[in-house]
């Protein structure tokens, strides 16, 4: 166990290395003097003493290093605006990463109080209409982008309905319900496509363990047909359930970060949209590198938690 | 010209601003001319009209009627357009609309405009020139604090001024020192006054004391802050900042308890206690942020048609909110061409695209038929302004001859790049001049890029033709730093020959760093002299107005439409265009009117909740 | 088994991919038609058949009209001749939606193919070479796989499509079509590891079938075997996943067009028609929503033919 979460830990810092080296490569291919796209209209001093600060003077790899151990000790860098203003890099993702996360937590709340029972729903009652019709509503919602999803409901529900804001952020601080509200379309927006996919894995993976053996005698037993079907059915689909839900969380951050910027929440995808736009390539990079970590860091646990539940590894690496 | 000053850190491609205001030019926008008011003649009281009557509202439509008395206390919310991430590190931020509103709130100015045009003395009482405008005398109002207690004083006026003209150790401005090159000393003669010498004679001079309104004056600690100026504002405006700023996020400034102005009734300003700053770009937050109830914005600033046209159909017409509109003194918002390189170098390419769009149709479609298209630089309200250049107008027939004739001449296709700001609203607009220009068989390609990139492609030269905003009103002179090329134009300068070939035909030798369009106009330099030199009103207006006429037969700029700036307020707020402004002797609201329009902002100071 | 199965569930972009593994492990259900396809399957084709020649003719007839006044921000049978309305700057809907298909099925399809042909001939060798090979470029997917793909493909589109510079300094913007390429090129990078992996899982099976073996065995040349053997069967699945990942693919160009790293005007794809429309949609939503139909169709016709053909052609369900 042990050494599998090194072997981990392991993965993750050499993946980081290489997708911050790879997009710190990367920006050196962009052309023209990224100083003067960063800081705007400058003296030729006020130039040169940002392109300093910043290390763009330096030898690739020495720039490298300097973002590196600047990064690891949590001084991220400067946000720049004209020759004078500066934002810290660290200040800006610190106020965006929550955002997004509660966005994406809300949306894996709707996905899991969801998907979970309408996957149990439709494999018991695999074969009739109401099986039929949510598995094909299924099937048509993982069609929809979650994008077009957004400004779809923006329009029904926010323009025409008005009942939740379709755009625009309230701090959890400053009014709870407010923030819950304005979450609430873009949580919806992602977690509909999600919803979809692990209610068809999980409709998929319960018949075929409703047609076990154990399950019949179960149910022989005088067993509640409910209990057999969420204590005993249920249990062993967690397995899939949870290797789609991590592999899912690319499409979840690549979500997030589009409808951030359509339903304009002040998310790490509005912060990802601003950097690229703006050409802050020393923002750009420590987002990249935040949310690679985040990626990685989720793997790892799925790995990890997957290690835990699945008795057959674990048996068999009894360590 | 509103400020390159970069995105605010994740809302730039969404910023309303859309096209490039110069900001560059808040440096720049000095020298306004003190005009008419208090007789034309060549000594200047600088004691304004004095006069007590109420402002006329002819430059601003949908004030709250309503004569009730102010209560003091309370709180609001004022969404702004965009965040200042540059900060108010005054000499050298290159603040727009958004960061002048800002500014208005915490700093003071030497010298502020009146409802008639002119400019009466604010921080000052007193500001006097010499006979021939080559001296001025400014005597500083006593008993006035900073926000940190040091008392407003000569030295503290004079280090700030030498802040702006590049002479202050600490500060390095880069725009503001060309609008105050022809300074020559600023000394301190008593503890309260300040005397400026000036090169040329600079008639003109108090209306760069207000720069529109980025001219604050500042604490010594701020000015000498290194790092820290553009975040540690101290002044002695009506409310304080005390530090709290979130970048994108809000901003908010707290009652001044020591504030040294009075309304008329000798009520001690400013009557709110706090006013939190938002910047939201975004259209559809500011109209559900105004919309919804209880209302996340009390004011919003904006000169966005599509918001203004919504939320004229919406809630203003249905009486639940009120707009304060004011269309004078504006900036124009226009295409910028480089006329130092093809193919805007040749007139014929000026000409076909400026004949080539409907500007009625485009004022329609992009603007929600809101604007007033632009003849050239000077809006209503402001001297010189024209309501016919003979300026080229739509006439697609001729643009596509042009098109022919540009071809025939040069033996090359009339295509180019156009160069815009990176958001849908800007595409849009671009999209929409592709169509026209395409149709009298030009070709366009578009280019988007943000802000600061945009105006470094025009301080480079590295553009064909850009969307542009800038030169807001008030008077002309503050637009010398923009158009005024000092070094002789070529012998082809000042060409009015049409059709001779793609070389410049515009003697650029343009020796001015901000004169993005790089044309060097002889006769546009002899009116902005003599508009800068002379201060008798008739002169200055034939000046401008030959220079207006000037700019639509060389087509140097393709002028667009003037801005419409907008107040949207809650049905209980009052107090927006601010109080009457103090006298010489006394700092009660009991002088003249503030200047009726919103190109600056307003001022906050007398914003009032109703009960 | 389990690392199969992990396989497998590696295709996931977006839950379209993960339905695959949603119709593994169900009983199969044949459906009867015409040719054996379901009349879900027909209404797809048809969709499909319908895009590609509206892509191609379309643009061929109809054009806007050259004043901007006469469609802009018009909505639906609002001005006779144009049923679909206009844009916010005059052009025909119609003509939108058409050019749209072009751009996005170019990008989707190019990508897809791109990606398929480098994964796939990866996985093919990963698959059926095994050991270090194998250890090799799984390593390599898994690296590719770390980076959530967006990124990847936003910092590639960036990087490659650089704006050319003239003699008198004045930047342009690259040509449509070499956008096209960069975003073709951009997304194909992102789906190598995918489809690399699906293909390798999908050899690996095949390759221990008996007649493999005792190709093998006879003394075959291993590379004849891969190719003549194995890559036939391991086609039918990857046609499927093709299918699918074309689907993946056009909305991830959607995604990128928000983002504004898309096509570039004045080309125009159904995710850059969606992009555009967002801020003022609540006035004119026919510009938001004729793209959103016209996307949804597509990916919803893609995702179920691709589901039929893994249905018809799946190893695993043969093996029961």
């Amino acid at each position: 166990m042990i050494r599998v979460v090194l072997q981990r830990l392991l993965q993750l810092v050499l993946v980081l290395l290489f997708v911050s080296f790879l997009s710190f490569s990367l920006i050196q291919l962009v052309p023209g003097d990224p100083v003067v796209a960063i800081v705007g209209f400058a003296s030729k001093q006020q130039l040169d003493s940002v392109r300093h600060q910043i290390g763009f003077d330096q030898p690739f790899l020495a720039q490298y290093w300097h973002w590196l151990s600047g990064f690891v000790h949590g001084d991220m860098g400067s946000v720049y605006s004209g020759p004078t203003g500066r934002g810290s890099v660290a200040t800006a993702i610190h106020q965006a990463l929550p955002v997004s996360l509660e966005l994406m937590a809300y949306a894996m709340v709707l996905t899991v109080l969801l998907a979970i029972p309408l996957g149990v729903l439709s494999a018991y009652r695999s074969g009739t209409w109401t099986d039929k019709i949510i598995n094909g509503g299924a099937f048509a919602s993982i069609s929809m982008p979650d994008f077009a999803l957004a400004i779809v409901l923006s329009y029904w529900v926010g323009v025409k309905g008005g009942w939740l804001p379709t755009s625009g952020y309230v701090h959890p601080s400053d009014n709870l319900v407010l923030n819950i509200k304005s979450l609430t379309l873009p949580a919806i927006s992602l977690a509909v496509g999600q919803i979809a996919a692990y209610m068809r894995l999980l409709r998929s993976d319960m018949i075929a363990t409703l047609q076990e053996d154990y399950i019949l005698m179960a149910k022989s037993k005088g067993i509640k047909t409910r209990r057999v079907l969420w204590r005993h059915a249920l249990r062993p689909s967690s397995l899939t359930l949870l290797t789609v839900a991590g592999l899912n969380i690319g499409a979840l951050i690549g979500g997030t970060v589009v409808v951030e910027v359509i339903l304009q929440l002040p998310g790490m995808g509005k912060l990802l949209y601003f950097a690229i736009a703006g050409r802050q390539y020393v923002l750009l990079q420590s987002i990249v590198a935040v949310i690679a970590i985040f990626y990685v860091v989720i793997n790892v646990i799925v790995d990890l938690m997957y290690n835990v539940l699945d008795p057959r590894i674990r048996d068999a690496r009894a360590i | 010209m509103s400020a390159g000053q970069g995105e605010p850190v994740g809302n730039v491609i969404r910023s309303r601003s859309r096209r490039v205001s110069a900001g560059v030019a808040l440096a720049l926008a000095m020298t306004l001319v003190i005009a008419a008011c208090g007789g034309g003649s060549s000594k200047n009281s600088g004691g304004g009209t004095n006069n007590s009557s109420p402002g006329t509202t002819a430059g601003v439509s949908g004030l709250p009627s309503d004569d009730s008395k102010p209560t003091t206390g309370g709180s609001v919310t004022f969404a702004l357009e965009a965040e200042s991430s540059g900060g108010w590190c005054l000499p050298e931020a290159q603040l727009a609309i958004s960061g002048i509103q800002v500014a208005r709130a915490i700093y003071d100015y030497l010298a502020v405009p009146d409802d008639k045009g002119g400019y009466v003395p604010f921080l000052a009482d007193k500001i006097t020139p010499n006979g021939n405008f080559t001296t001025w005398t400014i005597h500083i109002r006593s008993g006035i604090k900073f926000h940190d207690n040091t008392p407003l004083n000569a030295q503290v006026v004079k280090d700030n001024l030498d802040a702006y003209r590049g002479a202050f150790p600490r500060r390095k401005p880069l725009l503001f020192v060309f609008v105050f090159t022809n300074i020559k000393t600023v000394t301190v003669t008593d503890p309260m006054t300040v005397t400026v010498t000036m090169f040329k004679p600079w008639s003109t001079f108090p209306a760069s004391l207000y720069s529109y309104g980025r001219l604050g004056i500042m604490a010594e600690k701020q000015l000498n802050d290194g790092a820290n100026c553009f975040k540690d504002m101290i002044g002695t405006g009506p409310f304080e900042f005390k530090g709290d700023w979130v970048l994108n996020d809000h901003l908010t400034v707290v009652r001044n308890p020591n504030y040294w102005r009075k309304d008329a009734n000798g009520v001690q300003l400013p009557y709110l206690d706090k006013i939190t700053f938002n910047p939201v770009p975004e259209n559809s937050t500011v109209i559900n942020g105004l919309e919804a109830s209880p209302p996340q914005f009390d004011l919003a600033e904006t000169d966005v048609p599509l918001v203004i046209s919504q939320l004229e159909k919406g809630p203003v017409s249905s009486g639940s909110l009120g707009m304060l509109k004011s269309g004078i003194n504006p900036e124009v918002r226009y295409n910028l061409f480089n006329d130092a390189k093809p193919p805007f170098n040749n007139i014929l390419a000026r000409q076909a695209f400026a004949q080539s769009i409907n500007a009625d149709e485009y004022n329609k479609i992009a603007n929600f038929g809101l604007l007033e298209q632009a003849q050239g630089p000077f809006g209503p309200g402001t001297l010189g302004y024209l309501t016919n250049t003979g300026l080229l107008q739509y006439d697609p027939t001729q643009a596509k001859k042009l098109v022919q004739q540009y071809t025939a001449t040069t033996h090359l296709p009339l295509s180019f790049t156009y160069q815009t700001t990176d958001d849908p609203e800007s595409l849009k607009d671009a999209q929409l001049i592709q169509k026209y220009v395409q149709n009298a068989g030009m070709s366009m390609t578009i280019k988007q890029v943000d802000e600061a990139t945009l105006i470094n492609y025009a301080i480079a030269g590295t553009f064909q033709v850009s969307a542009w905003r800038n030169h807001p009103g008030f008077d002309p002179d503050t637009q010398y730093v923009w158009w005024h090329c000092s070094a002789a134009p070529a012998a082809t300068g000042g060409a009015t020959n049409i059709g001779t070939g793609p070389a410049s035909q515009n003697g650029n030798n343009c020796d001015n760093l901000v004169n993005f369009s790089k044309f060097n106009d002889a006769q546009i330099n002899k009116d902005l002299d003599t508009g800068r030199t002379s201060n008798d009103p008739a002169v200055r207006k034939a000046a401008y107005e030959d220079l207006n006429k000037e700019f639509a037969k060389q087509l140097w700029e393709a002028w667009g439409f003037y801005a419409l700036w907008t107040i949207p307020y809650q049905t209980n707020i009052r107090g927006l265009l601010g109080p009457n402004l103090p006298t010489e002797s006394s700092t009660d609201a009991t002088g003249a009117a503030p200047f009726q329009g919103l190109s600056s902002g307003n001022d906050v100071s007398g914003l009032w909740i109703k009960k | 088994m389990l690392e199969q199965s992990n396989d497998l569930a590696a295709t996931e972009i977006g839950g379209a991919l993960a339905s695959i593994e949603a119709e593994v492990v169900a009983p199969p259900k044949r459906r009867r038609g015409l040719l054996g396809l379901s009349i879900g399957a027909w209404l797809a084709i048809a969709w499909l058949t319908i895009v590609v020649l509206g892509a191609i003719f379309i643009p061929m007839f109809v054009k806007s009209p050259e004043d901007p006044g006469v469609l802009a921000g018009q909505g639906i049978f609002k001005v006779s001749g144009h049923p679909l309305g206009g844009d916010l700057v005059g052009n025909d809907m119609l003509l939108q939606l058409a050019k749209g298909a072009r751009s996005s099925l170019i990008v989707a399809t190019g990508a897809v193919l791109f990606g398929l042909i480098i994964g796939g001939a990866a996985g093919l060798i990963a698959g059926y070479y095994r050991r270090r090979t194998d250890t090799v470029l799984t390593t390599g997917f898994n690296v590719l796989l770390a980076i959530p793909q967006l990124i990847l493909a936003i910092a590639l589109v960036t990087a490659l499509a650089n704006d050319s510079i003239d003699k008198q300094g004045i930047p342009h913007p690259v040509s449509s079509g070499r956008r096209l390429a960069v975003l073709v090129v951009a997304l194909g990078i992102v789906s190598i590891p995918i489809l690399g992996r699906i293909t390798r899982a999908n050899t690996l099976q095949w390759s221990q079938r008996e007649f493999v073996v005792a190709a093998r065995a006879q003394g075959a040349d291993n590379r004849r075997i891969m190719i003549r053997e194995v890559l036939p069967n391991v086609l039918p699945a990857m046609f499927s996943i093709a299918l699918l990942g074309i689907a993946v693919a056009m909305v991830a160009e959607g995604g990128l067009s928000v983002l504004g790293v898309g096509v570039h005007a004045p080309a125009v794809s159904w995710g850059s028609l969606i992009a555009g429309a967002r801020s003022d949609f609540a006035d004119q939503p026919h510009i938001a929503f004729e793209p959103i139909i016209c996307l949804f169709l597509t990916v919803l016709s893609l995702n179920y033919l691709g589901d039929t053909v893994r249905a018809r052609f799946d190893v695993r369900q043969s093996a029961l």
